[in-house]
């Protein structure tokens, strides 16, 4: 499958959420990183049919996903940054109400199967008022994933759950199955560290970079450093700094800086991680380029 | 379409609000049935013997009115003591005078009053024609109108002489306005919850990304509001019709509307069931069209207050204004022309005027467009339809294509 976003933008009156947005995705978990405000949310709205784009279009094996009207909608899983829903209604309920929403026919062995998938089962005749935030996370991939879904987009999967609970949803990532397109939009980047096939960057509505994990670390190696540091002097260059962060070995302290110029004299090169990637590139302080 | 209505049902003020709804629906039943004659089963004992009595027409009358007379004289030389006498039919002389004159009354209606006007208003209409077709110049609208005038009236309708109950009584009991503004209020919270509750729970951008979370569950959604709305309304219309026997005495649906005196200038060849039944079906398209319309208004500015706002005033302010007029022109005898004219315009165009529909039944309601005559009830059953559908065509349109949605 490919997936190809075409020149996509969205205006609104004071502000661009999105600025030519131009790439192509084809099957895997494909990360989209980028701060508050980045666009990943339009993105994903546009590719879910809620918004048009300004301009552009978003094509599946080369059919516009607008003109597919319900057939995109038949293939697609969606979960929201912030998904809710009726209070009253038990987890089963609503995986019943969205199968039918979903044109599932017999579902229940298919809900029985999700339920036990996303560890809620022995909760599914509870309210979904009653459900901690971890469970109506769970819920609602369970949901998302009624239809089988071959694009999958989860905006902002984990914002709120404890770490528990964040493993517990890279768990269930890396059993989807693989032929699916997943699109992951998150400003957590330990939630996609390690799962990722592509990582997609994107800030203020543009693509800054694009590749696999190693490809987008390979961008800044020679800019990420290690200080060895007492707690003073590395406390107060982290109040000043915010491109570090304070690495604690034991009794071992050191700074560990993202800077295009080494920053100190005794500063060694480290090997760089999709932290620091997005440390590099999404920082206040500079440090992040135009589309590369 | 049942977890549609199940979210409807999930929120204890849906309850609330059908509470508050059937409290004012059994107030006023309580007030309406406080002003009701009690049954009166001497009358129709003398109507069973005047029937069974094979007596021809021009001597019931006669026959009705000779007692009458002479009861009158038998209650001004008894006095007091009247109310002591045994009746033949009441408890006393004075009861059976009662029944004589209502007994009278309802015959000179059917015998002499009712054939009488309706041969007056054929003839007036024949007058007017030839006198409109003998100027040089003569208005066709005119003598359209009074040729309908003639093809309406000149039929004969075998009224017959029975006790046809207090039809008045049961229209108090359900023509009144109070009582239709929190319905239409109901309607409202029905349709702001229905359409809005998938935003401001959240559930709205998994549901409208769903295959069938389009079009088809718009439809579904409207069709849910309308299940229940519809419900409710034949429920009460139910409770009217069984209340109405019980208590208001109209037992034969059957008979023609004209056998009740305040319809005697119906134009329609329609029985008092059919009547009911109008009336019913013309309340229900209000309502659902109010549900329309607020369903395009949800659907379009996605804010529950905004949404309620704007449609309890379109639902609300055009009552207020047509039941003012209609209470100004009823009530006020010194009324103007141009009064009863912008009373007639608002009952043309106004939908809400299907919320009371007996002035479209008691007179020649027709008005010239065009040079056709059409009945003011057809343009307001029309009006309501075209505004109905084309709230409904906008919403769907409009459906689940969210800009960007604040609560």
């Amino acid at each position: 499958m490919k997936l190809v976003f075409n020149n996509i933008s969205k205006k609104y009156k004071t502000k661009i959420a999105l600025d030519d947005f131009n790439i192509t995705l084809t099957d895997g978990i494909q990360a989209l990183l980028g701060p508050n405000g980045a666009g990943k949310s339009t993105l994903m709205n546009i590719l879910a049919g809620l918004t048009k784009p300004s301009s552009g279009n978003i094509t599946l094996d080369n059919e516009d996903t607008v003109k597919m009207g319900a057939k995109f909608r038949g293939i697609l899983g969606y979960l929201p940054q912030n998904p809710g829903f009726y209070p009253s209604f038990t987890g089963y309920d609503l995986m019943k109400y969205f199968s039918v929403l979903k044109g599932i026919a017999g579902p229940e062995s298919r809900i029985d199967e999700l339920l036990e998938f996303v560890n809620l089962s022995s909760d599914s005749n509870r309210k979904y008022g009653e459900y901690s935030g971890g469970m109506k996370r769970r819920l609602g991939i369970a949901v998302s994933l009624l239809n089988d879904p071959k694009v999958l987009i989860l905006d902002e999967p984990t914002a709120g759950l404890d770490p528990k609970e964040r493993m517990r949803f890279r768990n269930i990532l890396s059993r989807i199955g693989r032929n699916k397109i997943i699109i992951i939009a998150t400003h957590i980047v330990s939630d996609v560290e390690t799962i990722a096939d592509n990582v997609i960057l994107l800030k203020s509505g543009k693509l800054i970079l694009s590749g696999s994990t190693s490809q987008v670390e390979e961008h800044i190696v020679g800019k990420v450093w290690n200080k060895p540091s007492d707690i003073n002097e590395a406390e107060e260059y982290v109040l000043l700094n915010s491109n570090a962060n304070i690495i604690k070995h034991g009794e071992e302290v050191s700074l560990h800086i993202v800077s295009d110029v080494k920053p100190f004299e005794n500063a060694v090169a480290a090997q760089p991680t999709l932290e620091d990637v997005y440390m590099y590139f999404f920082d206040e302080g500079g440090m992040a380029g135009e589309k590369k | 379409m049942l977890y549609e209505i199940k979210k409807l049902f999930s929120s204890p003020f849906t309850y609330i609000c059908m509470l508050v709804v059937f409290v004012f629906f059994s107030v006023f039943a309580v007030n309406a049935l406080k002003s009701r004659n009690s049954s009166n089963n001497a009358y129709e004992e003398l109507l069973a013997d005047i029937n069974n009595s094979k007596m021809p027409d021009e001597e019931i009358l006669i026959d009705l009115y000779s007692q009458f007379e002479l009861l009158q004289i038998q209650i001004n030389e008894l006095g007091d003591s009247a109310f002591e006498k045994p009746g033949k039919y009441g408890k006393n002389i004075m009861e059976d005078y009662i029944i004589y004159s209502n007994a009278y009354s309802n015959a000179s209606y059917i015998y002499q009053k009712f054939p009488n006007n309706r041969r007056q208003l054929v003839e007036d209409a024949l007058y007017n024609i030839s006198e409109e077709k003998s100027k040089t110049d003569p208005n066709t609208s005119v003598i359209k109108s009074n040729e309908l005038v003639i093809e309406k009236y000149n039929r004969t309708i075998d009224l017959k002489f029975k006790d046809t109950g207090n039809i008045e009584g049961v229209q108090l009991f359900f023509d009144n306005t109070i009582w239709e503004y929190a319905m239409i209020a109901f309607v409202v919270m029905l349709a702001v919850r229905m359409f809005t509750m998938d935003i401001s729970c959240g559930a709205y951008k998994m549901i409208h990304s769903s295959l069938n979370g389009q079009r088809s569950l718009f439809i579904k959604q409207f069709a849910s509001v309308s299940v229940v709305v519809t419900a409710i309304t034949v429920f009460t219309a139910l409770i009217q019709i069984i209340f109405g026997k019980i208590f208001f005495d109209v037992n034969d649906l059957s008979l023609p509307l004209q056998s009740f005196p305040e319809f005697e200038f119906c134009p329609y060849l329609i029985s008092t069931g059919i009547y009911f039944l109008i009336k019913f079906l013309c309340k229900l398209l209000f309502y659902i069209m109010i549900a329309a319309i607020t369903a395009m208004v949800s659907v379009l500015c996605r804010k529950q207050f905004v949404s309620y706002a704007v449609s309890l005033s379109a639902g609300i302010i055009p009552l207020i204004i047509i039941t003012y007029y209609f209470i100004y022109t009823t009530e006020n005898a010194s009324a103007l022309a141009s009064e009863y004219k912008i009373y007639n315009s608002l009952r043309c165009f106004l939908p809400q005027g299907l919320l009371n529909i007996k002035s479209y039944f008691r007179t020649f309601d027709y008005i010239d467009i065009f040079g056709f005559q059409i009945s003011r009830l057809f343009l307001v059953l029309l009006i309501s339809a075209v505004i109905m559908l084309t709230c409904l065509a906008v919403a769907l349109r409009k459906y689940g294509k969210s800009k960007e949605v604040t609560i």
